[in-house]
C-alpha cells in the first residue's frame, strides 16, 4: 500500500511487490498521485526496485506517467561495482533535452514580427520526418560528432566557445565510442544532425513573465519581459537505433544468463560487463550527437533572429539532457559513492557549490529547465542541496502526459488547437496536423502543479516563469 | 477488428492489436498497423521493394525486429512501407529467422499525409498469442 510521507512525497514500501529490494519514493501531491494510480506508473517504479544493485530508492518525479520498463519521470542510481545499466532506463531518445537561450530583446521588439520569425524558423530548422537535415555527413564526419559532441559543432562554426561552458558536461561525454554504435544507427543518424524531430519536440519563443528569485534570475541572465528561446530535441534516429540495438543485446544477455526480469523492457546488464561498457559508450556517443544537434539548431535560430529581429545575440543560459544515465558522486548511507544515475524523463538538479555546474552559477545552483506543453508556461528553476541529499540531484522534466494520443486527437481538430493557442497569444506552426492535436495543451498535466511539487519538496526552486508566444514543431 | 488491426490506447503512446490466420499474416497486419500510424496508407504507391532477412532469439524479438526494420527504412532512406509480406519464419539451432519484403515508395511531404513519427517498437506489454486458427500480436510503440 502507498504511504503518504508528507504533502509532496509518497512511499511505495518494499512489501508492495515481491522482489522489491528498495522502497519507491514518488514526489506528488494528492491530485497527481491519484492520476498516477490510474495507469501503471507506480507498478513501474516498483519494478525498477526489483533490479539488482540499485541504491537507496526507486524514484519518480511529479510529472511521472506510464512509460516502458521505467516510468517516464523515473530516477534510479546503480552501484557501479555491483549494479546494472538498463537501456530502457534511459529510453529511446537518448539525451533528449532542452536548452534555453536568452535574448537582449523585450516582447515589444519581437511581437510585431512574430509571424515572420516563426515562418523563417520553420523554414530554416528542419522539423518532422527523418531524412531531411541540412547537414549531410560522411561516416567519418559523423564519427567525429559522436566523439566530440558540441566541440565538433563549435569547430564547424555552429557556436561559440562560451556556449560549451553552459551545457551539461560541456556538451561532451568523453567515454563515447563510435565503434560500438551499429552501422544501422550511423545510417539513421548521418542526415539527421540539426533536425528538431517530431512528437513532443519543439522550438518555442517565450517571454519571461514572472520572476520568483531575483538573485538567481540575474545570475542566469534573465529579466522580466525578456524574450527567450527554448529548444527541445534529442538524438533523433541515431539514439533510437542505439537503444533498440542494445535492448536486443541486453535481452540476449538476460536469456543466456537465465536471469528473471519482471518486465522484458527492463533488460539490463552489469555495468562492468562488456555489454554494459559498450552500451554506455554507445549511449555517450548518442548523447554527444544530441548536444551537437541542439547546437546546430541554436545556430540557425541565431541566424534567423539576426535577419528578422536585427541581432543574433542569443546567449545560452543552459542545456541539459533528461533521458540519460550519468556517472556521478552521491551520498549513500552517509558515504560518498560513485553511482550511475538513470534519469528517464528527469532533469539533473545539482545545487550550489557543485563542481559540475558552470562557474557563473556556482553560488546559485544549476538551471533546471522545465518545458510546459504547447501553449502553457515553461519554468526555470535552480538545483538544490536538498536534491543532492534525497533525489540523486534530480528533478522533474516537464508537464507529463495526462491523456493518450488517440484520446487527445479525438477530442479536438488541428484548427481548434491553432485557434485555442492564438487565444492564449501563441502562434504555432507544425508539419504534422496529427502532431498538433496529439500534443494539444489539454493532453498534458498542469505544469504549474508539477513545478509546485518540486518547489515545495525542495528538490528544485522556482526562478522564473516563461510564457510562449510562438512555437514550431514537427 | 478493422483491417485486422486495432489501435490501442496507451497513456503516452500508441499500440496495435493485430490478428491473422497464422503468424506470417499477423506480422503483416501488425506492420500495416504501424505503417498506417506514420502515413495515410491509401496515399502510398508501390514502387519499390526491400528484401528483409532478420534473426532473433525468439519469436517475440523477431517480430519486434521486423517492425523496427520498417522504422529503420523510413529514417534512413525515407522509404515508407505500404504492405509487407512474410515469406518464411524458421527456427535453426537457437535462433529464429524471418524472410520477406516491404513494398512502398520514397516518402514525400507533398504527396503523403504524414501523421506521426514513431521512434521505436517496445517490449512493453508485448503479447503473442498463437492458437490453431489465429495468431494475435499486441505491441506498443514509442512516439
Amino acid at each position: 500500500m502507498l504511504e503518504k510521507i508528507d504533502n509532496f512525497k509518497f512511499k511505495i514500501p518494499k512489501s508492495f511487490k515481491s522482489g522489491m529490494k528498495l522502497d519507491g519514493i514518488i514526489y506528488a501531491d494528492e491530485s497527481l498521485i491519484q492520476n498516477m494510480q490510474k495507469d501503471q506508473t507506480l507498478d513501474q517504479v516498483a519494478n525498477v526496485a526489483t533490479l539488482p544493485g540499485f541504491l537507496s530508492y526507486s524514484l519518480a518525479m511529479p510529472d511521472a506517467h506510464q512509460g516502458y520498463g521505467f516510468c517516464i519521470g523515473g530516477v534510479a542510481a546503480a552501484d557501479i561495482e555491483n549494479g546494472v545499466v538498463s537501456a530502457g532506463g534511459v529510453g529511446f531518445d537518448i539525451n533528449c533535452g532542452v536548452r534555453l537561450l536568452s535574448s537582449p530583446f523585450e516582447e515589444k521588439d519581437v511581437k510585431p514580427k512574430i509571424q515572420t520569425l516563426i515562418d523563417e524558423l520553420f523554414k530554416n530548422i528542419p522539423t518532422g520526418t527523418g531524412k531531411d537535415g541540412k547537414i549531410k555527413l560522411s561516416k567519418t564526419e559523423l564519427e567525429d560528432v559522436l566523439h566530440n559532441g558540441v566541440k565538433w559543432a563549435i569547430r564547424n562554426n555552429f557556436g561559440t566557445d562560451r556556449d560549451e561552458e553552459f551545457i551539461e558536461d560541456n556538451g561532451l561525454l568523453n567515454y563515447a565510442k563510435s565503434s560500438v554504435v551499429s552501422e544501422k544507427a550511423i545510417i539513421r543518424g548521418k542526415d539527421q544532425l540539426g533536425t528538431l524531430g517530431s512528437g513532443n519536440h519543439f522550438l518555442e519563443i517565450q517571454v519571461v513573465d514572472k520572476i520568483y528569485d531575483e538573485e538567481a534570475a540575474k545570475a542566469f541572465g534573465l529579466f522580466l519581459g525578456q524574450i527567450t528561446v527554448l529548444i527541445h530535441s534529442g538524438s533523433r534516429g541515431l539514439g533510437h537505433q542505439v537503444c533498440t540495438d542494445y535492448l536486443e543485446i541486453m535481452d540476449r544477455y538476460i536469456k543466456n544468463n537465465k536471469i528473471n526480469l519482471i518486465d522484458r523492457q527492463l533488460a539490463c546488464v552489469p555495468i562492468n560487463s562488456l555489454e554494459g561498457q559498450n552500451y554506455l559508450s554507445a549511449m555517450a556517443a548518442s548523447a554527444n550527437f544530441a548536444f551537437a544537434n541542439r547546437q546546430c539548431i541554436t545556430h540557425w535560430t541565431r541566424e534567423v533572429f539576426g535577419r528578422i529581429i536585427g541581432s543574433k545575440e542569443l546567449k545560452l543560459v543552459y542545456d541539459l539532457g533528461h533521458n540519460i544515465a550519468k556517472f556521478e558522486e552521491h551520498i549513500v548511507n552517509t558515504k560518498v559513492r560513485k553511482v550511475l544515475v538513470h534519469r528517464k524523463g528527469a532533469t539533473r538538479a545539482f545545487g550550489r557549490g557543485n563542481k559540475n555546474i558552470p562557474s557563473a552559477y556556482i553560488e546559485i545552483g544549476q538551471p533546471v529547465l522545465i518545458p510546459g506543453s504547447m501553449g502553457t508556461h515553461s519554468y526555470v528553476l535552480k538545483g538544490t542541496e536538498k536534491a543532492m541529499l534525497e533525489s540523486f540531484g534530480s528533478s522533474c522534466h516537464g508537464a507529463g502526459r495526462a491523456k493518450s494520443r488517440t484520446k487527445a486527437k479525438s477530442e479536438t481538430t488541428p484548427t481548434e488547437v491553432l485557434n485555442e493557442l492564438k487565444k492564449y497569444g501563441v502562434l504555432a506552426k507544425a508539419q504534422s496536423k496529427d502532431g498538433l492535436t496529439e500534443e494539444n495543451p489539454s493532453a498534458y498535466k498542469n505544469v504549474d502543479s508539477v513545478v509546485e511539487v518540486v518547489h515545495n519538496a525542495g528538490i528544485a526552486l522556482k526562478v522564473c516563469r516563461l510564457r510562449p508566444i510562438g512555437v514550431i514543431k514537427g | 477488428m478493422n483491417n485486422h488491426y486495432e489501435i490501442l490506447e496507451h497513456p503516452s503512446d500508441i499500440g496495435i492489436l493485430a490478428e491473422g490466420k497464422n503468424l506470417n499474416e499477423a506480422i503483416e497486419k501488425a506492420s500495416l498497423g504501424l505503417c498506417s500510424l506514420i502515413v495515410d496508407n491509401d496515399s502510398i504507391d508501390i514502387k519499390e521493394q526491400k528484401q528483409v532477412e532478420l534473426s532473433a532469439i525468439d519469436k517475440e524479438s523477431l517480430i519486434i525486429k521486423w517492425l523496427n526494420e520498417i522504422l529503420f527504412y523510413f529514417d534512413s532512406e525515407s522509404f515508407i512501407c505500404k504492405n509487407s509480406k512474410v515469406n518464411k519464419i524458421e527456427k535453426f539451432e537457437n535462433n529464429y529467422y524471418i524472410f520477406g519484403y516491404f513494398e512502398g515508395e520514397k516518402f514525400s511531404i507533398e504527396k503523403h499525409k504524414f501523421k506521426v513519427h514513431v521512434k521505436a517498437v517496445t517490449y512493453h506489454q508485448f503479447c503473442l498469442k498463437e492458437t490453431e486458427n489465429s495468431v494475435i500480436i499486441k505491441v506498443f510503440f514509442d512516439i
